[in-house]
């Protein structure tokens, strides 16, 4: 009966949680520092998207340049546009902004596969705005364009 | 009777537990992608193609947002029953496009007569144009498994004229018109051919769904040409 004996037990040493800590700061920095935010929403004008029925889901992982069109908030000016971070004031000021765009390895590499022109506009800007814009992309050879909206319930 | 000492349950395991549960979810977990509508503009070109009439379906719009479409008033949502009826009508019908009828030996018979012809004038880009979208027009009859279609000519398009003051907000309906019709015939189609799987469930990332994808572009493929912005009344 010696085999089921309840004498000494040994008691079991317990496990040391002192390296847990390391392992959260460890998983926390490495996704810390592999999250890209792609969208930069820097932006300076009021925009009032347009709601479809067929929309697409916009790709992940591209590389884009953003495209806004609208009124500065609390005025009724003009429509402006804003490329990126900054107002535009002369159409010519996109094409030189994507040929020197271009001149970057990272985004000549996928120019013509994941490179995107994302229009952000507001519903009632003229046509003819997004028309110049759309010659400045054209001068640019940048032509794959998409245009962000809301998706109509 | 002994008293027995209560055993501690040892819980070392439950931080492997948690952080395979974080990374689970960490991988799993999709945000929200942003919806967007797609266009690709045109290359910049000096040739002015020549369209044959009935082979262009006119959309217009005027400074007042007013639809035209083929040059009379019409309202927003006829849009999409007259896309439909430019992929989709009897053969011969008046004002419409007419098919060509792809099969199996037209294409083969095709992309032989067209590989002779580049043989001997291998610059000829028409040719190299035409032999690319026979080429995958096979493929298209390929995946359907060897059953033709018919579909639109190449230089069928739609057109789509915008007046300068025309409001964004139309110009985006419009294409969100024209893709409702567009997806509507993809749809019968692809439930009619691949057991009814409706065509905004298959994936382009599964090779053989991307297949199925390309085959169904070929038969309702997207062209729409944008003309230059002037006044419309």
């Amino acid at each position: 009966m010696s085999k089921f004996s309840k004498g000494k037990k040994k008691k079991e040493p317990g496990i040391s949680t002192a390296a847990l800590p390391d392992i959260v700061f460890m998983l926390l920095f490495f996704f810390m520092v592999t999250t890209v935010f792609k969208e930069k929403e820097t932006n300076k004008l009021e925009i009032d998207k347009v709601a479809i029925k067929e929309t697409i889901d916009l790709e992940k992982n591209i590389k884009a340049s953003y495209f806004w069109i609208g009124r500065v908030p609390g005025t009724l000016d003009d429509f402006r546009v804003q490329l990126d971070d900054d107002l535009i004031n002369d159409y010519e000021e996109i094409r030189n902004y994507l040929i020197k765009l271009r001149k970057n390895p990272e985004y000549s590499q996928v120019w013509d596969s994941r490179f995107f022109n994302v229009f952000k506009v507001d519903k009632k800007t003229e046509m003819r705005i997004v028309k110049k814009v759309q010659d400045e992309l054209k001068e640019a050879e940048a032509f794959k364009v998409v245009y962000s909206v809301n998706k109509e319930k | 009777m002994a008293k027995r000492e209560v055993e501690e349950i040892n819980a070392g395991s439950m931080a492997d537990i948690a952080f395979l549960l974080l990374i689970f979810f960490l991988i799993t977990t999709t945000m929200n992608l942003p919806q967007v509508q797609e266009e690709r503009l045109p290359q910049k070109s000096d040739v002015e193609f020549l369209l044959n009439e009935k082979n262009v379906l006119q959309i217009m719009a005027n400074k007042n947002d007013k639809i035209g479409i083929e040059g009379e008033f019409a309202e927003m949502e006829d849009i999409k029953d007259a896309v439909i009826k430019f992929y989709q009508h009897d053969d011969g019908a008046r004002n419409l496009p007419s098919y060509i009828e792809v099969d199996k030996a037209t294409c083969e018979d095709t992309i032989e007569s067209l590989e002779a012809a580049l043989a001997v004038y291998p610059d000829a880009a028409l040719f190299k144009i035409e032999l690319d979208a026979w080429t995958r027009r096979l493929d298209a009859v390929n995946a359907f498994g060897g059953t033709g279609f018919k579909t639109l000519p190449n230089n069928a398009t739609i057109s789509i004229q915008m007046d300068n003051s025309t409001k964004y907000e139309t110009y985006m309906k419009v294409l969100d018109q024209i893709m409702l019709g567009l997806n509507h015939l993809r749809d019968s189609l692809c439930k009619d051919k691949f057991q009814g799987i409706p065509f905004s469930k298959l994936n382009d990332k599964v090779e053989s769904d991307k297949q199925k994808i390309s085959a169904i572009r070929q038969v309702y493929p997207k062209k729409i040409m944008k003309e230059k912005n002037r006044s419309v009344q």
